[in-house]
């Protein structure tokens, strides 16, 4: 299980990576294991504004299909188009090319409240 | 044991062993006058002439109150067509007919092909992408195709009718949208171009519903419908008729992105209401937003073709009240008593049956024009059913219709009845009908 340490987590198993001004969004290795194979992801709809808590999708898998949470507030700005046709990626490279989507953010300071690998890591443990 | 029939060489052989030379002497004790009459058939006939033929020689010995087929003129929504035996033969096989839903739905292989098979049949005749394996009936179908196009354009309120809706399904659809506020507005001269059509603007509506055949019978030209209402940003719904899909241009290749239809006419007997058929077809773009569930081909550990139940995550069981519909009531035995239809009677025989449908109002509209007291408003192709003015009371000659042994239609306002016709009604049961009309139409009010 893989726990990177250049994004940051929140309990409902997102990670967001800042780039700037924008946070990319994705799944944790933990959430895309727990999940098993992806099959489909349900995206938002371009230019969307959505705040931190907020469902902005769902992620299907062969078992279950589970709505994924604002890990910080802005508009959204980009999908990842590669996950419609390789919904996988998810599964193969949860902090790579399966990330999920790139939003604009408008409260940096909730970078600071989101967990560390480290913290998250402990969360996680605690949930088995 | 097998029940085996017999054949020519197999009777010799038996009365050879008798000692006999004809099967009559067998039964040459039993009195004459019980015996099993001759009936005379012609050869080369059919099974639903040899049906009537036997149900003819049966009349008056229907049960009290109930009209055969055949003397009856009422539709509004379900109707009588002839069903072939083999419907009824594969509809009762006990492992379809004693099976509750399967729960363990993989270990029912034989049911899962048939719900495929009555998917693919159906996504064929509507030219559509994708068939879910059945709704209730005709009218909570549409109900959840208005709730899924509102899901779509969460912000827009308003759908529009195009054509005259059942007033049964009207009720059902506004059960169902209540609590989305949902608005309806109904328009019946829909022709593109037309003031009434171009003066709405349809970016007020989340989907605009097109019926045809419509409530009267009225066959509406869909073509250009659907690039308006797309151009408006709504969804192109339309609620038609299997049997109308056999020789009109199926709703696919009008731009539809779902479909609904009551699928009773497939080999489903009319049945004090039911159980009957929701049909629902859409375009693989809306595929996640699909009520119902859908059987699905695939392969299995060794390769064999296999059959699922797939995209389950649609459904309750899985996603909970984010559900695409809550209401998980389907038809698999009339999906399958469908499929039978369908197959049996193949795309000739299914087209025969719709040009019956057609040409049966057709000539009774000819003929009833002649006849004083009957005029009959809209123009234009007709579908099994017709609406007819009257000059006297439509509940009158409705009772008086039935004191002459016939169900007369459905009486839809003081002085409008709904007749409905289909390929049960041979030529001279539309005369013998015709006929009574006259009658009843010259004969003096009763005083009150």
């Amino acid at each position: 299980m893989e726990y990177k340490d250049n994004v940051r987590y929140q309990d409902s198993h997102e990670w967001a990576r800042i780039e700037g001004d924008v946070a990319v969004i994705g799944i944790s290795d933990y959430a895309q294991d727990s999940l098993g194979d992806v099959v489909f992801v349900e995206f938002p709809d371009l230019g969307k504004n959505l705040t931190k808590g907020q469902a902005f999708g769902v992620v299907e898998s062969v078992k279950a299909a589970s709505d994924v949470f604002m890990p910080m507030t802005g508009e959204i700005i980009e999908i990842n188009v590669l996950l419609k046709d390789n919904p996988e990626k998810i599964n193969q490279d949860p902090f790579g090319d399966g990330w999920i989507m790139k939003v604009k953010i408008s409260q940096p300071d909730e970078y600071d409240t989101l967990m560390s690998a480290a913290d998250y890591q402990e969360y996680v443990k605690g949930l088995d | 044991m097998d029940f085996r029939g017999l054949n020519e060489s197999g009777v010799a052989s038996q009365l050879k062993t008798l000692g006999l030379t004809d099967q009559r002497q067998l039964f040459r004790r039993l009195p004459q006058d019980l015996l099993f009459p001759s009936f005379d058939l012609p050869e080369g006939t059919s099974e639903q002439e040899l049906e009537s033929h036997f149900r003819r020689l049966l009349q008056g010995m229907t049960a009290h109150g109930s009209f055969p087929p055949q003397r009856s003129f009422v539709g509004g929504g379900y109707y009588y067509h002839y069903i072939p035996a083999s419907v009824n033969a594969i509809g009762s096989d006990g492992s379809f007919s004693t099976a509750y839903t399967p729960y363990q739905a993989e270990a029912s292989q034989g049911t899962l092909q048939a719900l495929f098979e009555y998917q693919t049949y159906t996504a064929e005749l509507l030219k559509m992408d994708v068939v879910n394996a059945s709704h209730y009936d005709g009218a909570t179908a549409l109900a959840e195709a208005i709730r899924l196009a509102q899901g779509v354009h969460p912000s827009r309120k308003k759908v529009l009718v195009l054509g005259a809706l059942n007033p049964e399904y009207e009720q059902i659809c506004r059960t169902y949208s209540e609590p989305l506020d949902v608005e309806f507005e109904f328009l019946d001269d829909f022709l593109p171009g037309t003031p009434t059509f171009s003066t709405i603007d349809l970016a007020l509506f989340f989907a605009v519903v097109a019926v045809t055949p419509d409530y009267y019978g009225r066959v509406h030209d869909l073509r250009g419908i659907s690039q308006l209402v797309h151009d408006g940003g709504a969804l192109f719904i339309v609620h038609t008729d299997p049997l109308y899909c056999a020789i009109f241009e199926p709703p696919g290749l009008l731009g539809a992105d779902i479909v609904t239809a009551e699928g009773q006419p497939l080999g489903i007997p009319v049945s004090f209401g039911g159980p009957y058929l929701g049909i629902f077809a859409l375009r693989n773009s809306l595929i996640r937003r699909m009520p119902g569930r859908l059987a699905g081909e695939t392969k299995d550990s060794r390769g064999n073709r296999m059959f699922v139940l797939t995209l389950s995550t649609r459904e309750q069981h899985i996603r909970r009240e984010k559900a695409a519909s809550n209401i998980c009531t389907n038809q698999g035995l009339m999906a399958l008593r469908a499929l039978a239809y369908m197959a049996v009677m193949g795309s000739p025989g299914m087209t025969r049956v719709a040009q019956a449908c057609v040409e049966g109002v057709e000539y009774f509209r000819q003929q009833l024009e002649k006849i004083p007291g009957y005029t009959v408003p809209s123009g234009g192709t007709h579908f099994r059913e017709l609406l007819v003015r009257t000059t006297k009371p439509a509940r009158h000659i409705v009772e008086a219709l039935k004191s002459r042994g016939f169900q007369g239609g459905i009486p839809v306002s003081p002085q409008e009845i709904l007749f409905s016709l289909t390929e049960v009604h041979a030529l001279r049961d539309i005369d013998d009908f015709l006929s009574a009309l006259a009658e009843v139409g010259s004969e003096a009010e009763p005083s009150v």
